[in-house]
């Protein structure tokens, strides 16, 4: 398989800024040898330790997606359980109900396949040659108490997509709802073509980073007092 | 930067709304006590506040709907900082279900409450019970405040009410809260119904001010600060 143009950066909200409170979002980006993985968080506002549950929520996916890979034969709806075992693992001995979060993640391995999932709010953007889709809109509610790792009550909670991508060319961008909430919603698609344009155009990694920090710094100001995450991945 | 100002294109200009929607009570028996020159005077009071604090998180917007002898939009959804508040007068009947339905029509309609609007505030005062000469079993007004709290974003919002008076249907507001949780707000001097506004006010301020503008503070529901009285009717 050919390279993968990455990259990914998060920001602390003004509010939190202000409040002295720490970043709540977190993101993970690695890559293994049968593949990538992604995944983003955004802890929950309410939880006095939402920074601790979205950190683990990264790094339950990374762990539970390499242990799940593992296994020849595949459910993709097994993994699901293991991203929460591990993660009451990884907040351990804090609360469930103060560590909160969202979690949101991509896989693409190596094989040609690509599994997303989505506790949440937030967006998922998938391009598999020239189709974009958005995985999970939010048609029905402007609520933002959503669903997290903490309060799932069923397995419906989650959004789960799966493709078979072969040699096509791919594309995923991961955001918390600090960036998916305050772009207008009829740009939304133009902005990750952007993004992953933009990308495409960068020297390496480091680069990659320093142009999503640059971007999410200079956000409108009075959409700026969330924390904003986001991270890409194209592989042509 | 090139990168950044073509960026910008993307990003929302405004802040995300948060709605307040105000659902009013003008019968006739409003007339009586100052009941309704309290509710002026509380309501412009409200607005004020909205206007007076530099939010920038959020842009409170208020609606506000009027129930007597008929429903009646009385202020469209727009910013705080933009009405003119006309006084309300009070006369005629409670056709609070209608109320219901109008409030419902503009929460589900997207072009006035958007997709990245935070959780509307919903605040019902009453001084009777609902009365429309056109359902006078109240058949069709369950169905309206079935609907209301239960289906659609509607029942989503963060409701309050506020019964003035022994003859308000308390039971019937509880209803209207459908939380365990919360409580009918009452008085019974109307001198204090400015009371309850500057609570809703403090309380939307909070929110748009917070971290998470969707959570309902709950430290502020205490009857402690205000010196309230929140009824359990349940």
């Amino acid at each position: 398989m050919k390279n993968a143009i990455l990259g990914y950066g998060s920001v602390r909200g003004s509010s939190h800024k202000q409040k002295g409170i720490k970043n709540q979002d977190y993101c993970i980006v690695k890559e293994f040898k049968f593949g990538t993985v992604l995944a983003v968080a955004d802890g929950h506002g309410s939880h006095k330790n939402a920074h601790i549950g979205s950190r683990a929520a990264c790094r339950a996916v990374i762990k539970a997606v390499k242990l799940w890979n593992s296994y020849k034969e595949k459910d993709f709806r097994l993994l699901i359980p293991l991203i929460h075992s591990i993660w009451n693992i990884e907040i351990y001995p804090f609360r469930r109900n103060e560590c909160g979060t969202t979690c949101l993640f991509a896989f693409h391995s190596n094989t040609g396949r690509l599994w997303a999932g989505q506790l949440g709010d937030g967006n998922i953007f998938i391009r598999i040659d020239d189709k974009t889709e958005l995985i999970a809109g939010k048609e029905e509610e402007f609520s933002n108490i959503t669903v997290g790792m903490s309060s799932v009550s069923s397995f419906s909670d989650w959004k789960l997509k799966e493709y078979i991508t072969g040699e096509k060319s791919v594309a995923v961008c991961l955001m918390t709802d600090g960036v998916s909430e305050t772009l207008i919603d009829e740009t939304k698609e133009d902005f990750v073509k952007y993004i992953w344009e933009e990308l495409r155009s960068k020297a390496d990694l480091s680069e990659t980073k320093r142009f999503l920090r640059n971007i999410l710094s200079s956000w409108n100001t009075v959409n700026a007092g969330d924390d904003r995450t986001l991270a890409s991945y194209e592989r042509i | 930067m090139k990168e950044n100002n073509e960026f910008k294109n993307f990003v929302a200009a405004k802040a995300r709304m948060l709605p307040v929607i105000l659902l009013l009570d003008v019968s006739g028996s409003m007339s009586y006590d100052n009941k309704i020159d309290e509710l002026n005077t509380s309501v412009k009071e409200m607005i004020q506040s909205f206007t007076d604090e530099q939010i920038l998180q959020a842009e409170i917007c208020v609606s506000i709907i009027t129930f007597g002898s008929d429903v009646k939009l009385h202020t469209d959804l727009m910013p705080a900082r933009n009405i003119s508040f006309a006084d309300l007068t009070a006369y005629g009947a409670t056709c609070m279900g209608k109320a219901f339905d109008l409030a419902g029509s503009m929460i589900e309609d997207k072009t006035k409450v958007p997709k990245n609007a935070y959780r509307p505030v919903v605040v019902l005062v009453s001084d009777g019970e609902p009365y429309d000469p056109e359902d006078p079993n109240n058949r069709e007004f369950e169905k309206q405040l079935e609907r209301f709290t239960k289906e659609g974003r509607s029942s989503k919002c963060d409701r309050w009410s506020l019964a003035i008076g022994e003859d308000a249907d308390a039971d019937m507001m509880k209803r209207f809260l459908d939380n365990p949780e919360k409580s009918v707000c009452y008085v019974d001097d109307t001198g204090d119904i400015h009371k309850f506004f500057r609570f809703i006010s403090s309380c939307t301020i909070q929110r748009s001010q917070s971290r998470n503008p969707n959570v309902v503070p709950e430290d502020l529901f205490n009857e402690d600060i205000l010196n309230m009285n929140f009824e359990d009717f349940g």
